[in-house]
């Protein structure tokens, strides 16, 4: 009893420079997510030699589902995934409609780069950070008594990097399909609507306890169940077969792209938990400079243009740092804290879930006498049928014929993987990923 | 009383999340998405 009232009186203590701590690691996990995010797009340049889009958002949901089965698995164990369910049940729900948001938008993602090219889908979708904010504040008080400066930095910061995304728009207009403009900038905005609305239930989650990596798990089955639907009812099954047969040698990139994006998603959802989405989706939209590096530099987009364009896209490029930059160090401050904590109060009292298991989950921390996760032989099991068809599928891969650069796709992938580490290292150094 | 009190929490639970605007929110969105997918096909 004294040893818990002792620890409890020590967190009380430590509680300010454990909030400091939290969100220079919502922060980083931001920027984490927005590499491994805009790494993902590149398989998508694949609708340029002729596949269905609804087959690649199938192939990719497909990689996705196999990914956040196996990678909850394999870092904490399914019996963690079964704890906090046990605790608020009614998060499968949630759960369940993110995913097939997210289908439906990344769907929508697909028939926009066709229409339009990636260069200007990419921040018309990306303007969903201006609604992530709105929602934030709206229902989670975020930025609620955080003083003009923070205010002024987020939403500075998200109108910076929206003004740079547009200079990288027109700067590279022209050079990707036109045939059916209007539509694709319907289709790359409605993306954008969905894809802002998927983080409140993001951050319901979040509020209530939930591990990321125990929503990201019932979160497949939505996106899996919607994508299975749209794609049956848009092709029909007989001709999806026939497709799924004619594309089989580029399948495993397809389903890679969608592995690459849960990777980029899990460390969102931990921005989204520890700063708010407020903060986290602009830090996480930062995928859109990596796109372009993966554009100009892998796909040479660019190749032949005039240096003036090169001089727009560089710009538009340092606003959309500057914007990230002004978000970064705009985190919220002890009374926005608080403001959250009433969010969470409210959540937590809608649905009945302990106030303790809450406050402990808000902090990345377990609740005392908690079991703590252990792997078993049916995460393992997991993995290794997961990683079997990530492997059968390698085997029957070709290299798409296309236009691409090994050289800068190394140096990127590199990066990428030192920013997994640190980012990987860090999350569990301080919150053993809880 | 153990089953009672089970149905009392799913009945609460589930009366939170039909009463919940976000609930209302998102299911007006997707529906939207649905039909500009349709739209844009």
């Amino acid at each position: 009893m004294q040893t818990s009232a002792a620890s409890q009186s020590q967190a009380e203590t430590n509680a300010p420079s454990r909030a400091r701590t939290l969100q220079r690691l919502g922060i980083l996990s931001g920027f984490a997510a927005g590499a491994w995010l805009g790494a993902a797009e590149a398989p998508t340049k694949l609708v340029s030699i002729g596949i269905s889009p609804m087959l690649i958002s199938l192939l990719m949901v497909i990689g996705v589902f196999l990914a956040r089965w196996s990678l909850p698995a394999l870092i904490l164990g399914t019996s963690s995934v079964r704890a906090d369910v046990r605790r608020a049940p009614h998060l499968v729900i949630w759960a369940l409609l993110a995913g097939c948001l997210w289908a439906v938008a990344n769907t929508l993602t697909i028939y926009a780069i066709r229409d339009i090219g990636l260069s200007i889908a990419f921040p018309l979708w990306n303007s969903n950070s201006l609604l992530g904010i709105l929602w934030g504040f709206l229902f989670f008080n975020e930025l609620r008594q955080a003083g003009w400066r923070r205010r002024a930095g987020v939403l500075g910061g998200a109108l910076l990097m929206c003004v740079g995304a547009t200079f990288l728009a027109i700067a590279s207009s022209g050079h990707g399909p036109q045939a059916h403009s209007l539509r694709g900038v319907w289709a790359a905005l409605g993306a954008g609507i969905l894809w802002g609305t998927m983080y409140i239930p993001y951050r319901k989650a979040y509020l209530t306890g939930m591990n990321p990596l125990s929503f990201i798990t019932f979160f497949s089955f939505g996106e899996l169940g919607m994508m299975t639907v749209l794609s049956g009812c848009f092709l029909g099954l007989v001709p999806l077969w026939q497709e799924l047969l004619n594309a089989r040698s580029v399948i495993f990139w397809l389903m890679l792209g969608g592995f690459v994006w849960v990777i980029g998603d899990i460390f969102q959802q931990y921005a989204a938990k520890y700063v708010g989405i407020s903060r986290g989706i602009p830090l996480s939209n930062s995928n859109q400079l990596w796109g372009l590096l993966w554009g100009i530099l892998v796909f040479r987009e660019l190749h032949g243009r005039s240096s003036s364009i090169y001089l727009e896209v560089i710009g538009g490029s340092l606003l959309m740092m500057l914007g990230v930059g002004a978000i970064a160090f705009s985190s919220a401050t002890g009374q926005e804290q608080t403001r959250w904590k009433e969010a969470a109060i409210r959540e937590s009292d809608r649905y009945g879930v302990a106030a303790d298991f809450v406050e402990a989950r808000m902090d990345g921390r377990q609740l005392l006498g908690e079991a703590k996760p252990s792997r078993t032989a049916l995460d393992w099991l997991l993995v290794f049928a997961a990683t079997s068809v990530f492997v059968i599928f390698a085997a029957m891969a070709h290299v798409p014929r296309m236009s691409w650069h090994w050289a800068p796709a190394a140096l990127l992938t590199a990066v990428l993987f030192l920013l997994l580490i640190i980012c990987g290292l860090a999350l569990w150094r301080t919150t053993r990923f809880n | 009383m153990h089953r009672s009190g089970t149905n009392q929490r799913i009945t609460k639970r589930l009366q939170g999340i039909l009463t919940d605007v976000h609930l209302w929110v998102l299911l007006l969105v997707l529906a939207g998405g649905l039909l500009l997918l349709r739209f844009v096909r």
